[in-house]
């Protein structure tokens, strides 16, 4: 096992650090632990439906019997994945009948199935391959105190299963529609074979969500158990250490006694600010930032210090420090994305500030147009809203006088003298109702043009008899107008038609009482 | 099964913040189960506490029930918000575990952050029993419920307090080799630890850095200690 190979941190973690690292793990390798974790699951899921076909009740607890062989498969991914070589399809299937068949298979299913820390114990069974006496030794050294840990986290999974069934089984009751009519009880119900079924089906889909997790979370208390007990951590860091310090000897160490110098004689670069540079040393002008960043400036002095100084060793760091790699002023003026590494500088001509203008002048005359748009707008609606114009429309239409008239009909015959004798003539015809229509839109029209009543558009038979018996004050009149009312509604509406005499003198009288105008219009 | 990574991974559970005086932060982002754990131990304090005052308040009749009602409700929604903001972010479940919370850039949290995420509890518990924020857990990098990512915030395992190192004692000597911070950390971490490994774990480890040191074995082990001890401050 190669440690410098493994691709997590072997920091000295506390136990439920370590089951966080199990999440991760199982995490960043998915797609192959849950394949090698579906590839066997699944498959005994079905099988074991078919077996117990006819008692699907059992089916859940024989797969919950052989999880300790489910896990296997996914610790199998992990340990490889972990040391930088996850294996591959045919890699995986050779080793499968070995992970399910060998290695305690018996035992685990038998005497050790009740064992509380199973993720934890599984490591040493499945990967340090011990057996016996030397395995119970094994598994006492390393048991305290991660052994409490691994129970923890077996409590903690249990009863995350069953809640995730319990949250599947509420997700499907909510997402039911209203029109199936679903209990969320109805949801737990097992007494049928298909409701067996489901939950069986759920149960697979929680322990599905759970156990490679939970297997990984196993896994990594037991390598943090290690990591504590064999000083992992230290074997990685000296094996660095010892790789950073080896090539060159001490070539390499003089060269990090330099590096550290050179460290040394950045730090006073604070004290030089606040002396203030020399006016007496004019600044190279090669250096062209220096203008710009007072850090550069700093930088500057200091070299230009140095440079004058009367050693030699100084001079030569002032001849390091102008090499390019240590020229470390740079002034970057434009914004960039931090993965881009990218250092070349955008064009730096100074912007025409005409175009921003004219855009702005343009964006100004739009937002006035708009400005202009909404009020014109707002105006229109308003217009039409208002009962203003209701009222307008109504004196225009009065205005008019005759053709506001009651009935369907406008008038097609004029209200003139005659009247009288067309709706005689109407009725003599047999058109009793048409005979007294014209003699009441007559009556109407008369009463608007020649006594000024404001008779509506919306007023009834009974409206306009009221509105004449307050307005006009000839009882002759209104006795007539009475009379043609009720004449006019018997026939409008309850289809009976007047005696002759009564429809005759109607017609008769009419003249008298409006026919005086031969003003009325044509 | 097939998928080898071309980039190495390096997992680990840290969250890594800048503060804005440019010093890294490392913080142990927590995970479910200790969560799990905590949120557990909480809801039998919580209960506990309000099955004591049931019984005291029954007492006084049906007002006594309605002062209970008000308890439930107080106890339901402001229990956790008021020790994650007055009692250093941790509910005494979450300090039993050596949790606590904090917003996701380093800060204590504040009100805003410890209501909305305590709010959002019922979002979390959706569709029951806290499915959704166990799957959001195990989806997120930093272990953040759907409340979590809501508010800013994160759990996290709070530091020991640092301790002085207890060093084996002996002779100090200074390295022949500059070291950087990890390294001097490394060494001052051996010495402390050589006692708790068997001697031979002690001398392989010592003797990956035999080239440098020139000794091997026990006298190599001895060596790097005394180099430890000069780093921890012990006078030649």
């Amino acid at each position: 096992m190669p440690l410098e190979t493994i691709a997590a941190e072997l920091r000295r973690r506390n136990a439920w650090e370590a089951t966080d690292l199990g999440m991760v793990m199982v995490r960043q390798w998915l797609g192959s632990i849950y394949a090698a974790w579906f590839t066997v699951a699944l498959p005994l899921f079905m099988l074991l439906h078919l077996v117990c076909w006819g008692h699907w009740w059992l089916a859940p607890w024989l797969m919950w019997w052989l999880k300790p062989l489910l896990d296997r498969p996914p610790l199998y991914i992990l340990s490889y994945a972990l040391f930088g070589d996850p294996p591959d399809r045919r890699q995986f299937w050779r080793a499968l009948p070995g992970l399910l068949l060998r290695r305690q298979a018996f035992a685990a299913l038998t005497w050790r199935r009740l064992d509380v820390a199973r993720s934890f114990t599984l490591p040493v069974t499945q990967l340090e391959g011990l057996a016996g006496k030397v395995r119970r030794q094994r598994l006492r050294d390393l048991s305290y105190p991660s052994r409490g840990a691994a129970i923890w986290l077996t409590v903690v999974g249990l009863h995350l299963e069953i809640a995730l069934d319990f949250a599947l089984i509420a997700l499907v009751w909510m997402l039911t529609p209203d029109f199936i009519a679903l209990e969320f009880f109805d949801l737990l119900d097992d007494s049928s074979q298909w409701g067996q079924l489901w939950l069986n089906v759920v149960g697979f889909c929680g322990l599905s969500l759970v156990e490679p997790f939970y297997v990984a979370a196993g896994f990594t208390l037991y390598l943090n158990r290690r990591a504590w007990l064999e000083a992992w951590d230290l074997e990685l860091g000296f094996r660095k250490m010892a790789a950073r310090l080896a090539p060159a000897g001490r070539v390499a160490a003089g060269l990090a006694m330099l590096a550290l110098g050179l460290g040394l004689l950045m730090i006073p670069l604070e004290n030089f600010a606040a002396e203030a540079p020399s006016r007496s040393n004019p600044p190279p002008p090669a250096i062209e930032e220096s203008l710009m960043n007072p850090l550069c400036e700093q930088r500057r002095v200091r070299e230009v210090e140095l440079a004058q100084a009367g050693s030699s060793i100084k001079q030569a760091l002032a001849e390091t420090l102008k090499e390019p790699e240590l020229h470390v002023c740079q002034v970057q003026e434009r914004w960039r994305w931090r993965d881009d590494n990218s250092t070349e500088s955008p064009p730096r001509s100074p912007p025409d500030p005409r175009p921003g203008q004219w855009f702005a002048a343009t964006i100004e005359l739009l937002l006035w147009l708009a400005v202009g748009l909404f009020i014109a707008v707002a105006g229109w609606w308003l217009w039409r809203r208002t009962p203003r114009a209701f009222t307008r429309a109504r004196q225009r239409a009065a205005q008019s006088g005759p053709r506001l008239v009651q009935g369907r009909n406008e008038i097609t015959i004029p209200p003139d003298a005659g009247l009288g004798d067309t709706a005689w003539r109407l009725w003599t015809e047999g058109q009793p109702r048409e005979a007294l229509r014209l003699l009441y839109q007559g009556s109407l029209a008369g009463l608007a043009a020649q006594h000024g009543l404001p008779v509506r558009s919306s007023a009834t038979e009974d409206d306009c008899l009221r509105l004449a018996v307050a307005q006009l004050a000839n009882p002759e009149l209104l006795g007539f107008l009475r009379r043609l009312t009720r004449a006019w509604q018997a026939i409008a509406y309850a289809h009976r038609i007047p005696d002759e005499a009564d429809a005759r003198s109607l017609c008769l009288e009419w003249p008298r009482h409006f026919a005086a105008a031969g003003a009325l219009p044509a | 099964m097939s998928t080898r990574s071309p980039t190495p991974v390096f997992l680990d559970t840290l969250r890594h913040v800048e503060t804005p005086e440019g010093i890294e932060l490392s913080l142990r982002v927590a995970g479910p189960v200790a969560r799990v754990l905590a949120w557990s131990m909480d809801s039998l304090i919580r209960y506990g506490a309000l099955w004591v005052l049931l019984m005291v308040l029954a007492m006084l009749g049906e007002g006594g029930m309605g002062l209970w009602l008000i308890a439930l409700f107080l106890t339901e929604w402001f229990y956790p918000a008021l020790f994650e903001v007055y009692a250093g972010g941790a509910t005494p479940g979450k300090k039993a575990l050596g949790l606590k919370v904090i917003h996701a850039n380093g800060t204590p949290v504040d009100w805003p952050g410890a209501l909305i995420r305590n709010l959002l509890r019922a979002v979390d518990f959706l569709p029951l029993l806290y499915g959704f924020g166990l799957v959001a857990m195990l989806c997120n990098r930093n272990f953040q419920r759907l409340g979590d990512l809501a508010a800013g915030t994160m759990v996290i395992y709070r530091d020991p307090a640092a301790a002085m190192p207890q060093l084996p004692p002996g002779r100090a000597l200074p390295p022949p080799f500059p070291l950087n911070t990890a390294e001097q950390q490394l060494l001052i971490d051996f010495a402390e630890r050589s006692t708790t490994l068997n001697p031979e774990r002690q001398a392989e480890l010592a003797d990956l850095l035999a080239r440098q040191t020139g000794l091997y074995g026990v006298a190599g082990v001895e060596r790097l200690c005394a180099h430890a001890r000069w780093l921890a401050g012990e006078p030649t």
